[in-house]
């Protein structure tokens, strides 16, 4: 039956939606008569009386067709249909028997039989209602044993429906006059037994599944809860309805009393809804939290107002222009309240309400609040929630990137909370799910977005810094390692020619050493040595392989041997990733060269030491000093910087120049 | 000189060189009895032909010379290895004298003379 439900549930929703707006429209015709007869006084569509009636049909009709069509194996919404027909019923029989019974008797046929049995139709959405209460938002009964209570509600509807069906004063005002055709004198006991029994066991179904719904709040998961507050935001109304109504009902006011008991049987099926389609279950708390909040406000605020406009009134009441006093008094004070009133009763509500997210929320406020934290937002994240696993990871520029706070790439689980702004993520936060519920992230997320936003930006500019970091690295790596090549090419190739044809040159000279060539050849020979020479000074500027052989210690032994000064050495025998070595090499030989050049030092100390993966290279010279520790030695400050290195530079005029850098050297 | 000229093995990976370095070292007191162009072939030729001197190129694809040097004074002893490279003796001058090898020569440097020199310990 339920998959027959399921696929035709469209077309049977239409045809209760089309049979409803016919009955509907018959209804406003036989009221268009009964007005034409001169009975608009006994029924009429304009009778306040009515619309609590006509509300709960609007509100079941609606709510019904949208979660029936939506959510077909759902039965609330079906249920919710069945109340729609049950009021639809009532009230179009009730019209039918006005007109055919009492406005113009025997203009219709079976009026009398339409009256009475639609008299008893109230019992239908009754039944449902407590169905309602027991199916809500599941769609189950909570167990076998609720089951059973469903079942009696419909069992003690039903013998309360014929029960009355027999009974010969079925009919209440304005029908209370005409007969029951289908009234059964001889069983007039049974059925008032009849209907005192189903009244009873029908009505405490209806209280059973209010019970219900608190089991179930109690027992459930937060989104259960969450679903079930829907239908406590139409409860908080109640008071209000019911506290309106009595007065209005006690002030005469039956257009008001209309207007509150409409507003209360419209109110279940519409929260229902909601709750049901599980729609903005998360914004549904704030709601709640509000709703108390102004309900309390109001409270207070009414409460002051009278008290003071009572006091003022009655300490000013020889007065005779005290009323006015009193009451412009009592206003003041009552403004004033407000804004601070509303403040507190909030937070106080909000702590009843969900202590925990209010909480980390609060540590965010204040955060914000605090122009000179200098935390950063994921700490703050962490500490609101009381988990320091939190972890924040921030879209980069590039599609599909994240990256940490300080710009390195990293990957989100699959679990993490994707903070949007307006659907573009922003950043993916990650916790222990152990410990903290993913609400209140998100509530705390959303406090903190615009923080959040800004980190994200800072991040962004934290990876471009990396990327071009990175990419600096990347093209000196490919210059020296270009530069071995072209050195090794120079070594292996022309030189090596040279070398050979230098070896048979000699060879012929040493064959024939007196010969009349032996000078030209001689010659030729120290010229190809001049040459091999030149070559080999080119391949060591490109890349030195002593470098490559013997790393720094022999480097550098190879470069004081090479200066025409005193050159001292501290240097040890360690060995680094060859761009480190290449650039402490390239900037030791560009400080002497440059000490050489411009200071005419007669010492230099060169000193490499390696500490805490630093490693230190210190040059320092005994000459004429004042080079720019600013701007002095561009092409120094370039190769430390792009080996993420530093650059410190004394010099004094007349005492020498002391060149320190530092290059990070670790594994 | 030597009446008996000495037995070489030249090694080094450059055809040019070995051909030259035959060239040079025959016209007076030495006769190359085997070239090799790397670690593995300096090995065979030294195990067939006993050299009694052998010229290893420091640069070689599959070991440097001092790899080579080893190798060879293992499989004799009495063997005497003489280095050389178109690099600067500066440049090796410190890992020359660690190793068991008698003395460096700059490639372009290399004559019977210069040699025979080395071998007696005067170079």
């Amino acid at each position: 039956v339920s998959a027959a439900l399921e696929r035709r549930s469209g077309a049977i929703v239409t045809a209760v939606l089309a049979a409803l707006g016919v009955a509907f429209a018959c209804h406003l015709v036989l009221l268009a008569r009964i007005s034409a007869a001169g009975a608009s006084d006994v029924f009429s569509l304009g009778d306040p009386g009515f619309w609590p009636g006509y509300a709960a049909l609007g509100a079941a009709t609606f709510a019904g067709a949208v979660i029936a069509r939506r959510q077909p194996r759902h039965p609330v919404g079906w249920l919710h249909l069945v109340v729609a027909a049950g009021l639809m019923a009532l009230l179009g029989g009730s019209s039918y028997g006005v007109l055919g019974a009492l406005a113009r008797p025997g203009s219709l046929p079976a009026a009398r039989h339409v009256a009475a049995a639609t008299q008893t139709m109230f019992v239908v959405p009754n039944t449902a209602i407590a169905l309602v209460l027991l199916l809500t938002p599941t769609g189950h009964f909570l167990s076998p044993r609720w089951r059973r209570v469903g079942l009696a509600g419909v069992a003690s509807g039903s013998v309360w429906l014929v029960a009355q069906l027999i009974d010969a004063d079925v009919n209440g005002p304005p029908l209370e006059d005409v007969a029951n055709p289908f009234a059964l004198p001889s069983l007039a006991t049974a059925s008032l037994v009849g209907q005192a029994v189903g009244a009873l066991v029908s009505n405490g179904t209806l209280l059973v599944g209010a019970v219900s719904l608190f089991v179930r709040f109690r027992r459930g998961e937060r989104d259960e809860r969450r679903q079930l507050l829907w239908l406590a935001l139409a409860a908080l109304w109640v008071p209000v309805a019911a506290l309106g109504a009595a007065v209005s009902a006690y002030s005469g006011h039956t257009n008001l009393l209309s207007v509150f008991g409409g507003s209360l049987l419209a109110l279940l099926p519409l929260s229902t809804l909601p709750a049901i389609q599980r729609y903005r279950l998360y914004g549904v708390e704030r709601l709640l939290s509000r709703a108390v909040t102004y309900l309390l406000l109001t409270m207070v605020v009414l409460s002051v107002y009278g008290a003071v406009a009572l006091l003022v009134g009655r300490a000013l009441a020889g007065l005779t222009t005290g009323g006015e006093i009193a009451v412009g008094v009592a206003t003041f004070v009552a403004t004033v309240l407000v804004s601070p009133g509303r403040r507190r009763i909030q937070t106080a509500v909000d702590r009843r309400f969900n202590r925990r997210e209010f909480d980390a929320i609060q540590v965010v406020r204040r955060h914000l609040a605090d122009a000179a934290a200098d935390e950063r937002i994921d700490e703050v994240l962490a500490a609101a929630v009381g988990d320091p696993s939190l972890t924040v990871a921030y879209r980069a520029d590039e599609p599909g990137m994240w990256v940490t706070g300080e710009g390195s790439p990293v990957t989100p689980t699959d679990d993490a909370l994707v903070v949007r702004r307006q659907n573009i993520p922003v950043a993916a936060i990650e916790w222990a799910a152990r410990t903290t519920e993913r609400d209140t992230v998100v509530a705390v997320a959303a406090e903190a977005l615009a923080e959040l936003e800004n980190e994200q930006l800072r991040a962004a500019l934290a990876r471009q810094l990396v990327e071009l970091r990175e990419s600096r690295s990347r093209i000196v790596a490919a210059q020296l390692a270009e530069r071995r090549t072209l050195e090794q090419n120079l070594h292996d190739g022309a030189q090596q020619r040279l070398v050979a044809t230098t070896l048979n040159l000699r060879a012929a000279t040493l064959a024939d050493p007196d010969g009349p060539l032996a000078p030209a050849v001689t010659e030729a020979i120290a010229q190809i040595r001049l040459a091999v020479e030149e070559l080999r000074e080119i391949a060591r500027g490109l890349h030195p392989a002593i470098l490559v052989d013997g790393g720094l210690a022999a480097s550098f032994e190879d470069l004081a041997h090479r200066t025409p000064i005193d050159v001292s050495l501290t240097v040890g025998d360690e060995r680094f990733a060859p761009h480190v070595e290449a650039t402490a090499w390239y900037v030791v030989c560009e400080a002497v060269a440059n000490a050489i050049k411009h200071a005419h030092p007669s010492t230099i100390d060169l000193r490499a030491v390696a500490a805490d993966d630093r490693l230190t290279v210190t040059i320092a010279d005994d000459g004429a000093g004042g080079v720019d520790p600013e701007r002095g030695l561009a092409s120094i400050r370039d190769r430390v910087a792009t080996a993420g290195g530093s650059l410190r530079i004394d010099s004094t005029p007349g005492a020498g120049t002391t060149i320190t850098v530092g290059l990070p050297c670790g594994s | 000189m030597h009446v008996v000229p000495l037995s070489v093995l030249v090694v080094d990976d450059h055809v040019a060189f070995r051909a030259a370095a035959r060239t040079i070292l025959e016209t007076h007191g030495f006769t190359v009895v085997a070239e090799a162009g790397d670690l593995a072939g300096a090995v065979r030729a030294a195990r067939s032909t006993h050299p009694e001197v052998a010229l290893v190129d420091i640069g070689l694809p599959d070991a440097d010379g001092f790899a080579v040097t080893a190798e060879l004074m293992r499989i004799d002893a009495a063997l005497q290895v003489v280095l050389v490279s178109s690099r600067d003796r500066l440049e090796v001058a410190s890992r020359v004298r660690d190793s068991q090898a008698r003395g460096f020569l700059p490639k372009e440097e290399l004559t019977p003379a210069a040699l025979s020199m080395i071998l007696a310990g005067r170079l």
